[in-house]
């Protein structure tokens, strides 16, 4: 199968520090019950995770962050109607939405196929469907980290790469060029950046637990009662360079 | 109704049947039939079965914070076991058969008097759902709650939740941001000396395992039981 390359309208999450906005319900008698839909759709990728037909989560994450990008900027392809298209999608939504867009990229279901109504799919005389032994479409080769890249040991002071790069990241943006100090480290791991977009190759990387101080990330910004506090951070290890504590 | 008549507001009108289509205009709606598309067709070609789809979401339903409050319990009462849990999660999972074989790693993280833990993801929803349940609450998903507990979490603790963590005890903000899932062993409760691990169960709320609220707290002058309208 093909590599799916960054899309232009991909939209990295973005972090507000300067939200204020209420988190609500908190209470868990009021509660939004989940949508049966969100289950199924959960149940849907879990299944195929399970038989190896998705190789992660990272793809779908991806694929929604495309999603996020498609309604801010309006680039609607033609299967968004109308009346969804003037507000951000809900978190189920969003990922069916991204399940879509990756099914179809991994060649599980077609465009056309993914417009027809469920009774449309049960008729007999569909076109488009057919049973078969599907194989598992996304198979990439795995490469190791190059010896000439720099780890790191407890202890040791590391500073985030201060720029994003385009596609899937698991690097959250307020942590973007802040120092903090390795504190763990959670084992070697395949790349999210690269199974996201389903490159051939595939690199495993070394995951590395970060400690940051409040005051440090938020600087001038940090509330005063949250001084001497900690935020730490799961981050692979081509995103730090070393500096001296 | 004729499939023309309502070409120019009907989305559907590049989909390859013979069939009439209302066009769908309740979003509840549209979204059961989008998902009910996707798993017809993943049936018919083979990928599973509507009986594998019905017993996988039995299956998520059937995991609650109950597993949770299992762990936690056991690790109040047996330090044998706390140590193992702090460890290596997965592995203590597996000695009271709690299934976390999609979780690649667990880390349990302790509350303590001097050291408070508080669990989020700012990039998606990541939770540890094989032990809390498949759906995260509404508000750890919500844009408001991932910006704001990583920039104040003292305040939106106190200020959403009620939680007051007091000043000269340490918080710790853990971003799941990659392949670590959090589980937060909570404060024992104090009065619940010699309590039975079904008994302390009872005290182990989901959101003090996240880590946004304390236990509830023990009845007093009871042996066994919480307050009511200790939080939840």
């Amino acid at each position: 199968m093909k590599e799916v390359p960054p899309k232009d309208y991909h939209l990295q999450i973005l972090h507000n520090p300067k939200d204020t906005s209420v988190i609500a319900p908190v209470d868990p008698a009021t509660e939004k019950d989940v949508d049966f839909f969100e289950k199924q759709i959960i149940s849907i990728h879990r299944l195929l995770l399970g038989k190896g037909y998705l190789p992660s989560l990272d793809a779908i994450r991806r694929a929604a962050e495309e999603a996020d990008g498609m309604f801010a900027t309006n680039q609607f392809s033609t299967d968004i109607p109308q009346f969804l298209r003037g507000r951000q999608p809900e978190y189920g939504e969003r990922r069916v939405l991204a399940v879509e867009e990756v099914f179809r990229e991994l060649g599980f279901v077609t465009r056309e196929e993914l417009q027809q109504k469920p009774e449309d799919v049960i008729a007999t005389d569909s076109p488009t469907v057919q049973r078969h032994d599907p194989e598992i479409p996304y198979k990439p080769k795995t490469k190791e980290m190059a010896d000439s890249e720099p780890s790191f040991a407890m202890g040791d002071w590391v500073q985030v790469a201060a720029q994003t790069k385009p596609g899937h990241v698991r690097v959250p943006a307020y942590l973007l060029g802040k120092t903090g100090e390795i504190i763990g480290f959670s084992g070697m791991f395949l790349n999210p950046e690269d199974v996201a977009h389903f490159r051939k190759q595939v690199t495993r990387l070394p995951l590395y637990l970060v400690e940051f101080d409040f005051e440090t990330v938020w600087q001038a910004a940090c509330p005063k009662r949250c001084v001497g506090d900690k935020i730490t951070a799961e981050i692979y290890g081509p995103w730090l360079s070393p500096v001296s504590g | 109704m004729s499939h023309s008549s309502k070409q120019n507001d009907c989305d559907y009108e590049h989909a390859p049947d013979n069939h009439s289509h209302e066009p769908i205009n309740d979003d509840a709606a549209y979204w059961a039939q989008k998902t009910q598309t996707i798993q017809m067709l993943l049936e018919k070609k083979g990928y599973f079965t509507a009986d594998e789809v019905r017993r996988e979401i039995e299956r998520q339903d059937s995991v609650t914070p109950m597993l949770g409050a299992r762990l936690v319990a056991r690790a109040w009462t047996a330090p044998a076991f706390k140590a193992r849990l702090l460890a290596d999660g997965k592995a203590a999972c597996r000695e009271l058969d709690i299934d976390t074989v999609e979780i690649k790693r667990l880390a349990v993280v302790e509350n303590t008097p001097s050291v408070h833990h508080i669990v989020v993801c700012t990039l998606c929803s990541c939770y540890p759902r094989a032990i809390l349940g498949y759906h995260p609450p509404s508000w750890y998903k919500s844009t408001a709650y991932r910006n704001r507990v990583v920039v104040d979490p003292r305040g939106v603790l106190e200020e959403e939740f009620g939680t007051v963590i007091s000043d000269g005890v340490e918080v710790r903000v853990m971003d799941s941001t990659a392949d670590t899932r959090y589980l937060v062993i909570p404060v024992r409760p104090r009065g619940t000396e010699g309590w039975s691990e079904e008994s302390l169960i009872s005290l182990i709320n989901r959101d003090s395992m996240i880590g946004v609220s304390f236990t509830r707290s023990p009845r007093r002058g009871s042996s066994e039981g919480y307050t009511s309208n200790a939080i939840s």
